[in-house]
C-alpha cells in the first residue's frame, strides 16, 4: 500500500492539468497579427495532501501525527479549490496590464484564456495565461 | 503532536487561496492609452460549511464596475477565486476594465 | 468524531439547496445600458450524472430572441449548481445589454 502510494505519487510528478480554456473572436480582416503572450504563476502546495503522504510514508505514532496533522489542516483550509491552494491570490491581477505592455495599442484579437497547472503531486505551479494576437 | 511544530505549520499553511478562473473579454475598439482608465470592481461572500443560497455577488460586482464607468467598458478581465479558512470560506470575484467616456 | 463531523457537515450542506458558483464570464459592457435582458437555463441530474448539456443552448437562443436584430452585449455569464440531494440542478444565467438600430 505505502509503496503503491509513493509509485503513484512519483508517476503524477511532472504532470500538467487544464481546468479551464476560453477562445475569443479572432479577426484577420485590420493587418498584421503578431503573437503576444502572458504567464502568470504562483507556487501551489497541498498541504493536507503533503501530511497524507506522510501519513502513507510512516508508521505507528508518526504515522498518527501525520493523520492528526492532515485533519487540521483540512479543517482551517475548508473550501472549493481549483488545483492546489497559493498563499497568494493576487498573482494573476496584474493580467490586463501585462497585455497592454505587449500590445500598447489595445488591439488585441483571438484570445485565448488559459488555467492550467504543472504539477508535481503536492507541489505545483499554478498558472493563470494568456495567448493573443496583437493587431499591428 | 507537539505544539511547537503544529502552531508554525498551521500558520504557514493557513492562509490559503485558489484562483479558480480568469476570464478575459474580447479587446474591441479599445480607446488609446490617454483615453482610458483602468476601472476595478471587487466583491466577496462568506460561506460558513458551504451554507450559501445565491451568487448575487457577481452581479454586484458588475454593477460596481459600471457604476466607475459611464462610457463603454473593454478588456474586461473575470477572476474567481476563493480564500479559504477554519469551516469557512470566502469566494471572491474581481472584475477590471478599460473605460472610454465620451 | 472528526469524521462524524464532516459528515454531518457535508449532509446539511446538501440537504438546503446550497449554490455553489463554477464559472463566471463578462463580456465588453456598452455605454448605452437602458434595454436589460436576462435569460436563465437549467437542468435537472440525479446525482449530478449528466448526459448532455444542451440546456446552455436554451439561454442563448432566450437572449438572442429578446434582441431580434439587434447586439447583446456585456453578457454576465454564471454557470452554477444547486444542491437538494440526491438531486443537482445546473443552472446557466445570462443578463446583458440590448442596442438596436
Amino acid at each position: 500500500m505505502r509503496w503503491t502510494a509513493l509509485l503513484v505519487l512519483a508517476l503524477t510528478a511532472g504532470c500538467a492539468r487544464l481546468d479551464h480554456v476560453q477562445i475569443g473572436s479572432i479577426d484577420q480582416s485590420q493587418g498584421e497579427l503578431v503573437p503576444v503572450s502572458v504567464r502568470l504563476s504562483e507556487t501551489g502546495f497541498d498541504a493536507t495532501a503533503a501530511a497524507e503522504i506522510g501519513r502513507i510514508a510512516s508508521r505507528g505514532k508518526t504515522a498518527e501525527n501525520f493523520k492528526q496533522l492532515r485533519d487540521i489542516l483540512a479543517l482551517i483550509n475548508m473550501g472549493p479549490r481549483t488545483g492546489n491552494p497559493v498563499f497568494d491570490d493576487a498573482y494573476a491581477q496584474r493580467l490586463q496590464e501585462y497585455l497592454l505592455v505587449e500590445c500598447p495599442s489595445g488591439r488585441l484579437t483571438g484570445i485565448r484564456a488559459i488555467r492550467e497547472a504543472k504539477t508535481a503531486g503536492p507541489v505545483s505551479g499554478e498558472i493563470v495565461g494568456v495567448d493573443a494576437y496583437c493587431i499591428r | 503532536m507537539k505544539i511547537r511544530i503544529l502552531l508554525p505549520l498551521m500558520l504557514l499553511t493557513g492562509c490559503t487561496h485558489s484562483v479558480h478562473m480568469q476570464h478575459v473579454s474580447d479587446f474591441d475598439d479599445v480607446p488609446a492609452a490617454e483615453k482610458r482608465s483602468v476601472v476595478t470592481a471587487e466583491t466577496e461572500q462568506s460561506v460558513v460549511l458551504g451554507f450559501v443560497f445565491d451568487t448575487d455577488y457577481v452581479d454586484q460586482a458588475k454593477q460596481q464596475l459600471m457604476a466607475q464607468c459611464n462610457g463603454r467598458l473593454s478588456a474586461v478581465t473575470t477572476q474567481y477565486s476563493t480564500s479559504h479558512g477554519f469551516l469557512h470560506w470566502t469566494n471572491k470575484i474581481r472584475m477590471q476594465g478599460l473605460c472610454s467616456e465620451g | 468524531m472528526f469524521k462524524r463531523f464532516i459528515t454531518l457537515a457535508v449532509l446539511m450542506t446538501a440537504l438546503t439547496g446550497c449554490v455553489s458558483l463554477n464559472s463566471v464570464s463578462l463580456t465588453q459592457v456598452p455605454a448605452e445600458r437602458s434595454n436589460e435582458i436576462s435569460a436563465t437555463s437549467s437542468s435537472w441530474t440525479f446525482l449530478g450524472i449528466a448526459f448532455s448539456n444542451d440546456f446552455v443552448d436554451e439561454a442563448v437562443l432566450d437572449l438572442k430572441s429578446q434582441c431580434a436584430g439587434g447586439k447583446v452585449e456585456g453578457i454576465l455569464t454564471k454557470f452554477q449548481h444547486t444542491v437538494f440531494i440526491p438531486v443537482v440542478i445546473r443552472e446557466v444565467v445570462a443578463t446583458g445589454y440590448c442596442h438596436k438600430g
